[in-house]
């Protein structure tokens, strides 16, 4: 599991409120399927903002930018790839 | 026995109306106040400016012992919206969506991309009622569609 995908998981742990945990859950499974909730995804954003130095552009403030651990990892690559200085 | 309804003009009022041009669609959510609480208390202003319109923040920030039932009654009635325009990915939506509340009614403005949505839908109403707790808040949102306006396409 890599860096970035273990500091995803202890967000999720603080700030998702999900009924499952995450360690049972593999980088794909899908968060919303397991009780991930759209207000749960705001503040699971903003602790990303947080611990990544990163912001969302509202472009990517998606439900499926949250669907899973990969699909966060996956939008935290793009937004360092249009951000290389971070 | 009551009479039954009839439109104002007789029942020949109804009688334009093309079976099947319009809908209702209902969308209905539930939010937790402790969670709205938790956020406001971890992150703030950031918190209020990524979801709620500029008026309501204001309301939220000269409330401060209910600011957060009343934002969870805002926040479900967003998420109510977001299943009546049947917006199921685009969360910045909620930032279109500015809910009023005039005496014991609330009335719904939609800005930019959520004003966009519904104007391609067809929808010609929206009615919204929240009710608040101590522990939850509650939003049902029903809308009127035209599907003449929405093009044709059903």
């Amino acid at each position: 599991m890599s860096d970035i995908s273990e500091s995803i998981r202890e967000i999720l742990v603080l700030h998702a409120n999900l009924p499952v945990d995450i360690s049972r859950l593999s980088d794909e499974d899908d968060l919303y399927q397991n009780g991930f909730t759209s207000h749960a995804s705001v503040n699971v954003m903003l602790a990303i903002e947080d611990t990544f130095n990163v912001e969302f552009p509202d472009s990517l403030l998606r439900k499926s930018s949250f669907q899973s651990v990969k699909a966060i990892a996956d939008l935290l690559e793009s937004l360092s790839e249009n951000n290389p200085t971070q | 026995m009551r009479d039954p309804v009839v439109p104002r003009g007789g029942l020949e009022a109804w009688a334009p109306l093309e079976r099947g041009r319009f809908a209702s669609r209902v969308g209905v959510d539930i939010q937790c106040v402790e969670e709205v609480r938790t956020s406001l208390s971890i992150f703030k202003d950031r918190y209020l400016t990524r979801v709620f319109h500029e008026h309501e923040i204001t309301f939220a920030r000269s409330h401060p012992y209910v600011a957060a039932r009343y934002l969870a009654g805002q926040f479900a009635a967003r998420e109510a919206m977001l299943k009546v325009l049947e917006i199921e990915d685009a969360l910045s939506v909620w930032r279109n969506i500015f809910i009023m509340c005039d005496q014991s009614s609330y009335r719904v403005e939609l800005f930019d991309a959520a004003s966009t949505i519904a104007r391609g839908q067809g929808i010609t109403e929206i009615f919204l009622s929240i009710s608040r707790n101590r522990t939850s808040a509650t939003a049902l949102a029903l809308a009127t569609v035209d599907y003449k306006l929405k093009g044709g396409s059903q």
